[in-house]
């Protein structure tokens, strides 16, 4: 009967960096803790989808360069994600 | 015992006969009631840097070279950025699009003119600057957020301004402003995000964004009057416009199963013929411009719309 064991949000050896996601102005911050062992898109997969349609960026930029959504993220990183692609229509 | 989570809210472990399962649980700690108003609501800040006339005014004047250019309503889209170091300085690029009447297709932001200085980017966003929204034209139609505006806008947080009603004649136009932000829209006013002042004389687009703008091209057909196409264009045939095929099909199809609806059509032509003349306006000029719209309206209804989604994954 292990199912209802809970670990808390913050707990994960001390690790307190925050890995940051932007899309446009607006952004979310995770807890490395709940960051770890996730690749970039995974991330705003999961984390981002509240304040954009994250199933439409079709790029990943840190640091200026442009990564992989597969890449796996780094503690204390900026992660933007861009959409590039759009109709409109009456 | 009460669960309370970061991002999942309140959770109780209910026990039941069968065994035990999380159920959500109002939040013993709770301290705060929100309004339906207040949670629909928007509150823009007052601090908010506004688009300068001059940049604005020459996106208007595309919205305007666009439309009704002799017989031609188009649309016309545009993205807007934001000086990542300073951003009150707003600017505005002009990507590569295939417009119709009623609507704008973008395959992909990387390929763009500047509205100021006719620069071409290549890769979007340009280092240095933040995507903060959208504009485009709704040319003479009201200017309103559609459905399909929903389906790209409100996942793409930020500005987005519609356009509207735009009167070549009078000069004037309408705009529908809105800010995206967790997945919604919130209606603002115009002067909360553009400068109003005085147009600035002799300020307009740079040439060079018409080159990233293409239409349907003239329909592939003449009329029952056989006016030969290339009489009196209404577009102009210089080197700045571009166009994609026409939707004309030489193939003959069998139109009985929809004949009642071609017998209506053809019966709503004839009373349109007539209110012409009864107004004293040439009949063959009227469908000649209505030409434009049925070829639109093919296009739109053909197996490659514009409104298919347009993503693709880059790395």
């Amino acid at each position: 009967m292990a199912l209802f064991n809970f670990s808390r949000p913050s707990s994960n050896n001390g690790e307190s960096q925050v890995i940051r996601l932007l899309i446009n102005d607006e952004s979310v911050e995770v807890s490395m803790a709940e960051a770890q062992g996730k690749t970039v898109s995974e991330l705003f997969q999961q984390f981002a989808g509240s304040i954009a349609d994250v199933s439409r960026i079709n790029r990943y930029v840190a640091q200026g360069r442009i990564v992989a959504g597969s890449t796996p993220v780094e503690a204390g990183t900026v992660y933007s994600g861009a959409v590039a692609s759009e109709s409109k229509g009456y | 015992m009460v669960l309370r989570t970061s991002r999942d809210g309140c959770w109780d472990i209910k026990d039941s006969f069968w065994g035990r399962y999380l159920a959500p649980a109002v939040d013993p700690l709770a301290d705060t009631v929100i309004t339906d108003e207040q949670l629909e609501g928007f509150e823009i800040r007052a601090d908010v840097p506004k688009i300068p006339t001059a940049l604005w005014q020459r996106w208007i004047a595309l919205c305007f070279e666009f439309c009704g250019k002799s017989n031609r309503e188009l649309e016309v889209s545009c993205r807007l950025l934001r000086k990542t170091d300073d951003p009150s300085v707003y600017r505005i690029l002009v990507p590569v699009q295939k417009v119709s009447m009623a609507s704008v297709r973008v395959d992909t932001f990387d390929k763009a003119i500047d509205i100021v200085t006719g620069e071409t980017v290549q890769q979007y966003p340009p280092p240095g600057w933040t995507p903060c929204g959208s504009s485009h034209s709704h040319n003479t139609m009201d200017a309103f957020f559609s459905g399909t505006d929903d389906k790209y806008e409100l996942g793409d947080p930020g500005l987005h301004i519609v356009v509207g009603q735009i009167n070549k004649q009078l000069g004037t136009f309408k705009l529908a402003v809105s800010i995206t932000a967790n997945l919604r829209r919130f209606l603002i006013e115009p002067a909360d995000v553009l400068e109003l002042s005085d147009v600035v004389p002799d300020v307009t687009f740079h040439p060079n964004v018409l080159t990233a703008v293409s239409f349907p091209s003239a329909p592939g057909y003449t009329t029952a009057l056989s006016t030969p196409l290339s009489y009196n264009s209404p577009w102009p045939t210089t080197d700045h416009y571009d166009s994609f095929p026409s939707t004309y099909s030489s193939r003959r199809v069998d139109l009985a199963p929809v004949q009642d609806y071609v017998n209506e059509f053809n019966a709503a032509t004839q009373r349109l013929i007539d209110a012409a003349r009864a107004v004293q306006l040439d009949p063959a000029e009227v469908l000649r411009q209505m030409s434009w719209d049925l070829d639109d309206q093919a296009y739109e209804a053909s197996s490659d719309p514009l409104l298919a989604d347009p993503f693709w994954y880059s790395v």
